[in-house]
């Protein structure tokens, strides 16, 4: 008797049709060599029992099958369905089984139908069914026993069907589906007299009428479902739904596609597909679509030209009120997760009533203006009318994602305004304020005159002025009256620092603030636009060279990776091994083609001074010859070369610079000097042809 | 105060390292004294005090007033150290 793993064998060595080593076999069923050679020898007395060819097996090649056409076609008959009985089912197993009956069987089943099944006695059967009832009870299913009539289980229809769904699947785990196919045939097992084929054409049909696409898993699904629906149809099991719960069903726009499939499958299956079946279906159909919205990434995909229009909607909304959204993305996913459900209310004429239009057109009046006009890109892509109803819905999509971070009462600035005497210029400024920064509250208007006496009684963070003012001890922002694009940074900026608004290109503004007010408590600041500037630049370079350091700032105890390091190179003269030295650098893209070329002509032109000590090159050019990368790689050659230097020749070692600036490789470019001025570290580097040696060389020993 | 000037082709490479070494020289001798490293090309040789180069510079710098020192062993500190010593002196 031949058991899973035996058939496993047969087939792995049908399929191969060459030689397979037993290490091979045993790594591919996950048991011991050992174990492998025991099923194969089982196999052969099996093979030799019923008239095959056995085994072909020849040291150090393998094992082989060696069977003709016919002999194959034979052997696929042992392999039907219901050989899986033929072997001794384990407890788990039985009880799958018994399951499976259970839920199967449209008429009571008696203990020994079961036990014939299983091919065990009725009193084993009558143990595993305390496990069976168990299983069952978690989908509220009850096994009920009729002496003199038999075992039945008594459940609701969806119920069982989620059971048989849960079974099924977890019998498929053993050999997980990776592709749609090995799917179906998986399910062609389970449902032998269903043409499982169609049901997956038609569901790719709705798929199309949908104009969305199924995730594998939810295309998997609903093919099980719809399968399985067929079945249970047959076998006079439909499903019964709450009457509520239909005419929701009914109403959405899916069931218009599951009616349509209901239609293919009555035809083709010859089975009446009851309503309250449709409704399921659409039921399965909307889940599928809502499963995948989980992978929001994928689903944003699904409509490009949805996910486009969102895009320019936001930029329209964000132009309209002049601020940025900052969290893009989850207003992207949101309002792409509505509007598509609305695009489909509006094709088919159902829009819906929004209950707070009155109070969002007045509350948020400036974004509903927006999102009007964003909402025309939407009514021209997709060729629908929107109505105020809707608009309000995408308003409050809008609003909610600038309240975030916005209309914090603690997010608004208090601006005292003070300009030159010209009441003109202050009204003009201080409309323009308002329209380029909503959060700023403009507390006073006061003429240069009258600050002195005014300061002490108002209650403000930030003053802006078009003139310079002394004596106090506020932020102060000096701005033109005409509020240029420099002035607008400059606010930014200050916006930065209190946190509550980002649109700037200064990387750290608050520190330009900071640095421009302690400057103005000592010095009398002739051009403030000029020192802001200055400053921004400065600190923006600090931030650079910052930044360079923190990347070389390596803590491991390499100071040369391994694969800038080669031995026992083959070079002919100095050109040579310069070329032939660079290629680390070139490989990993430390430095251009140029740089070489660059090193080359400047010791025709200077002389061998690259050459740093006896034995030791250190080939290096400026970095603007076509360093990419700051680094430093060893290159040890086998036959010392020429450099024409006076006292260091011959050199025996290349230590090649890539240098983007003049300090970040001083610190390894000094440990790799203090490792060569050790005598014992120079002969070694001269004779060793061994890679790890060199790499040990240069790794610290101190860290360990 | 000393104006000391270490000189290579690249200014980045054996100038550099000149530098770092002049620098823990002046540290450890406690010598009232500065150093910058530079390049062949833009190097003013009357700017400094003393020039510190490979042997291939130093040939260069034939015209100028400050005394150059050459080295020809960067690994060799105890000779830039005596040399710098001796040139102060």
């Amino acid at each position: 008797m031949l058991d899973e793993r035996k058939k496993e064998i047969i087939n792995i060595l049908i399929g191969k049709r060459d030689f397979i080593t037993i290490n091979e076999l045993s790594t591919k069923l996950s048991v011991s060599s050992r174990t492998t050679r025991y099923d194969l020898d089982a196999v052969d007395i099996w093979l030799e029992s019923t008239g095959f060819p056995t085994l072909i097996r020849i040291p150090r090649k393998g094992i082989k099958l060696d069977f003709g056409g016919g002999e194959l076609k034979e052997i696929r008959k042992h392999f039907t369905s219901s050989d899986y009985y033929n072997y001794v089912l384990s407890p788990e197993e039985r009880m799958n089984v018994v399951l499976l009956e259970l839920l199967k069987s449209s008429k009571p089943l008696t203990l020994s139908i079961l036990a014939d099944k299983t091919y065990v006695s009725t009193t084993t059967i009558y143990n595993d069914l305390k496990n069976a009832e168990e299983w069952l009870e978690k989908f509220d299913i009850k096994v009920i026993s009729k002496t003199g009539y038999g075992l039945y289980i008594k459940g609701k229809e969806v119920n069982q069907r989620q059971a048989i769904s849960k079974l099924l699947k977890s019998l498929a785990t053993s050999s997980d589906p990776n592709t749609l196919e090995q799917y179906i045939s998986i399910l062609k097992k389970w449902f032998p007299n269903l043409d499982i084929a169609y049901v997956k054409d038609t569901l790719l049909e709705a798929q199309e009428l949908l104009q969305i696409k199924f995730s594998y898993e939810g295309l998997s699904n609903l093919i099980f479902h719809i399968v399985l629906s067929i079945e249970r149809i047959s076998s006079h099991q439909p499903i019964s739904m709450e009457p509520i719960k239909l005419q929701e069903m009914m109403e959405k726009e899916e069931y218009k596609i599951a009616k349509r499939i209901s239609t293919n499958i009555s035809s083709h299956f010859n089975i009446e597909v009851p309503i309250d079946e449709m409704a399921y279906i659409t039921l399965h159909l909307i889940g599928a679509k809502l499963s995948t919205v989980e992978n929001q990434d994928e689903y944003l995909q699904k409509n490009r030209l949805l996910s486009s229009v969102i895009d320019q909607m936001i930029i329209v909304v964000e132009r309209g009120l002049n601020l940025k959204i900052k969290n893009h993305e989850q207003l992207k996913k949101d309002l792409y997760i509505h509007l598509n459900p609305t695009l489909n209310r509006l094709l088919f004429n159902k829009t819906l009533q929004n209950p707070l239009l009155d109070e969002i057109k007045t509350k948020y009046k400036e974004i509903f203006l927006a999102s009007t006009k964003a909402c025309e890109i939407l009514e021209e892509n997709f060729n629908v009318k929107i109505t105020d109803h809707e608009i309000a819905y995408i308003t409050m999509h809008f609003g909610a994602a600038i309240e975030a971070q916005y209309i914090h009462k603690e997010n608004i600035t208090k601006v005292l305004l003070v300009c030159a005497s010209r009441i003109g210029t202050s009204k003009l400024l201080s409309i323009k304020l308002k329209s380029y920064f909503r959060n700023f509250k403009i507390v006073d208007i006061l003429s240069h005159e009258n600050i002195d006496n005014h300061k002490n009684n108002l209650d403000f963070d930030l003053i802006i002025s078009t003139i310079p003012i002394k004596n106090i001890d506020k932020p102060i922002a000096l701005v033109s009256p005409l509020l240029n694009q420099k002035d607008i940074e400059t606010l930014s900026s200050y916006l930065n620092y209190k946190g509550s608004h980002s649109s700037l290109n200064y990387k750290n503004p608050s520190i330009v603030v900071d640095l421009i007010n302690i400057i103005s408590e000592h010095c009398d600041i002739n051009n403030l636009p000029g020192l802001q500037s200055d400053i921004t630049g400065l600190l923006n370079n600090i931030n650079k060279f910052m930044e360079e350091n923190d990347t070389y700032l390596d803590t491991s105890s390499e100071i040369l990776p391994r694969k800038l390091i080669q031995v026992n190179v083959d070079a002919k003269d100095w050109k040579d091994a310069i070329v032939k030295s660079s290629l680390p650098f070139l490989d990993h893209e430390y430095i251009k083609e140029e740089y070489v070329d660059s090193i080359i002509k400047r010791i025709d032109k200077y002389g061998p001074y690259m050459v740093i000590a006896p034995g030791i090159a250190m080939p290096h050019s400026s970095s603007e010859e076509g360093a990419l990368k700051t680094g430093l790689s060893i290159t040890t050659l086998k036959n010392p070369v020429k450099f024409n230097h006076k006292t260091n020749d011959p050199i025996h070692t290349i230590i090649m610079l890539s240098a983007t600036n003049n300090y970040t490789h001083i610190e390894a470019l000094t440990e790799v000097l203090e490792v060569i001025s050790e005598k014992s570290n120079l002969e070694l580097l001269k004779n060793s042809k061994n890679l790890d040696t060199i790499y040990k060389l240069f790794t610290k020993e101190d860290e360990k | 105060m000393i104006k000391i000037l270490t000189v290579c082709g690249a200014g980045v490479g054996s100038s550099m390292m000149l530098k770092v070494y002049t620098q823990q020289i002046i540290k450890s001798e406690n010598l009232d004294a500065t150093v910058d490293a530079t390049d062949i090309g833009s190097i003013d040789p009357n700017s400094a005090d003393i020039i510190v180069t490979t042997s291939d510079f130093a040939n260069v710098l034939r015209n100028t007033t400050a005394k150059v020192i050459k080295i020809d062993n960067l690994t060799d500190k105890e000779s830039l150290r005596t040399q710098l010593l001796e040139a102060i002196k």
